[in-house]
């Protein structure tokens, strides 16, 4: 048990915090199967807050609660700028899980790293599109004309 | 051997070749981050082999005729490297390493899941 590791583990609580209130956002703007996978994105959201919540409270610390809002990164009038939306919170999901595969060992590691591979795929669907390096901030997609596949 | 598998599939199916050289792209991108020289489809010259021949040459992936099939084969490879490099994520000392192969492992999920869509 690292400090480390519950620095990492409340940064991932705080992310599941915001995707939650995108997706409470963004799900309105939706319709029909889109509403569906915002809101099965939405659940599995609220089922990893209490997990890590959890995960929290087990090490004797007290979970960091959700902020009443959240500022949204831009104006989410329509579908579109919802997908936007969801891409943004799932990103910033993965950055955390990122980090946490990082300070964590053992079970802890491959908790975060199963939960990030969750994440971009989530984050891939409403992209409509891949990353190279899912929630490594440091290394932002170059998207370069796309290379022949023979080289 | 995803990539050769990529540049497999594209040679059979040329009509796929769009929509899969993004994700041969990354693959190339996770190589070159891995530290990995840049992977070619042409063989050692043979220079270099006649001195040492390797006594286990890679074969060429089998792609089924049907385009569907040959990218379901892509998504099943991709799942299966995807669930190792968690294990692989787990094992590395390095807790940088760790999560490069972590996010590495994402990426792979997010193609298989891409591919299955359709996308």
């Amino acid at each position: 048990v690292s400090d480390a590791e519950t620095t990492a583990l409340q940064a991932a609580l705080a992310a599941e915090h915001a995707a939650i209130y995108g997706y409470g956002v963004a799900g309105a703007r939706l319709t029909g199967a889109e509403q569906q996978r915002a809101q099965k994105a939405y659940d599995a959201h609220r089922a990893r807050r209490d997990q890590v919540a959890a995960l929290i409270q087990g090490r004797g610390e007290d979970p960091a609660a959700a902020a009443p809002a959240y500022e949204l990164p831009f104006a989410v009038g329509g579908a579109a700028a919802a997908r936007r939306l969801m891409v943004r919170v799932e990103e910033g999901v993965a950055a955390a899980y990122a980090d946490l595969v990082r300070a964590g060992a053992g079970d802890m590691r491959e908790l975060a790293a199963r939960v990030l591979q969750e994440v971009a795929v989530r984050a891939g669907l409403w992209r409509e599109g891949s990353v190279p390096f899912p929630g490594l901030l440091e290394r932002p997609p170059t998207r370069p004309a796309p290379a022949p596949i023979s080289s | 051997m995803l990539i050769s598998t990529y540049q497999a599939t594209a040679e059979r199916h040329p009509t796929l070749t769009e929509r899969l050289a993004p994700l041969a792209a990354e693959h190339h991108a996770h190589l070159a981050a891995l530290g990995a020289p840049a992977a070619t489809a042409t063989p050692a010259t043979p220079a270099a082999t006649a001195t040492a021949a390797p006594s286990l040459v890679p074969v060429a992936p089998v792609v089924s005729a049907d385009p569907r099939r040959a990218v379901r084969a892509l998504v099943t490879a991709e799942s299966r490297a995807a669930a190792d490099r968690v294990g692989v994520a787990v094992a590395a000392t390095s807790p940088d390493l760790a999560r490069l192969l972590a996010a590495i492992g994402a990426c792979e999920a997010t193609h298989a899941a891409l591919l299955r869509e359709g996308r």
